[in-house]
């Protein structure tokens, strides 16, 4: 499986690498992109089969680049990663086709629940 | 409708969140509350982000030395002390404990303040200083091993 890691801090890309791995990730392809539109430009040219994104970002945020996907034909698995965790953020996940939502902070298990699942 | 709210009640909020963030993240046994603060200690650094909603502007940071911010990065990144961490991934780390803590503060008072919005996080170095004097509390805490400042302030008049 190859996923791709969105994530405006470099660090918390770095956090779900490692717990990605401590969920028994670690023979899969981990990918990276900076912001939306950068993860756009990956998914573009395909291949992905999973996207963990967080929501607040600058440029494209995380919703606007779920939207864009889905104004585009792009079909690939899209869950939230993100410290953003009330109803109204899960509610708006949902509602535009995201599969899950990990709060942060997380567990090794919060990623083997929301991925095992797909 | 939102409700009006103390910056105890931020301050309250922000322990929890922090003390959820050190036991499951950076792998500490908790937060501990040492006592309140008049200000910011001179000389400090930190991380600050902005939660804005209907009736309140907060702005909430976690600050501390430069040593005890690279402490606080190296804890969130799982680095050892022989781990070489650059200045600007620290402050990256940094913005990043502070975005976990607000997100779960936010994600606390939903209940109460429905529509608030959560802002990027910055980094400073040193103090930051107010022209209007805004309402401030301040909490000494030690974060594990590390003395840290939690902090909450907004305008005068807000609730």
């Amino acid at each position: 499986m190859k996923i791709l890691i969105v994530d405006d801090s470099k660090a918390m890309r770095m956090i779900v690498m490692r717990t990605l791995r401590q969920a028994g990730y670690d023979n899969h392809t981990l990918v990276e992109a900076g912001n939306g539109e950068e993860a756009l430009k990956v998914l573009r040219a395909g291949g992905i089969d999973v996207v963990l994104s967080d929501w607040n970002m600058p440029q494209m945020n995380g919703i606007q680049l779920l939207q864009a996907l889905t104004a585009e034909g792009i079909k690939v698995k899209f869950g939230f990663v993100t410290s953003e965790g009330t109803e109204e953020i899960r509610q708006k996940a949902a509602e535009n086709g995201a599969l899950f939502v990990v709060t942060k902070p997380f567990t090794a298990d919060a990623f083997r629940n929301a991925l095992g699942a797909l | 409708m939102s409700e009006s709210t103390t910056l105890q009640e931020w301050l309250a909020a922000m322990i929890d969140a922090s003390t959820e963030l050190a036991t499951v993240t950076l792998g500490f046994d908790g937060v501990t509350t040492v006592g309140t603060a008049d200000d910011v200690a001179d000389h400090s650094a930190g991380a600050y982000i902005g939660l804005v909603g209907e009736t309140t502007t907060v702005q909430l940071a976690m600050c501390s030395t430069i040593d005890g911010c690279k402490q606080l990065a190296r804890a969130l990144l799982g680095m050892t002390e022989e781990d070489e961490l650059a200045d600007s991934d620290m402050a990256d780390a940094m913005g990043e404990v502070m975005n976990i803590v607000a997100g779960t503060v936010k994600t606390r008072m939903d209940g109460r303040l429905p529509a608030l919005k959560l802002g990027l996080p910055l980094f400073v170095t040193g103090r930051v200083y107010s022209v209007n004097q805004p309402e401030t509390a301040v909490l000494n805490v030690d974060v594990g091993p590390i003395r840290a400042q939690l902090v909450a302030f907004r305008p005068r008049g807000t609730t």
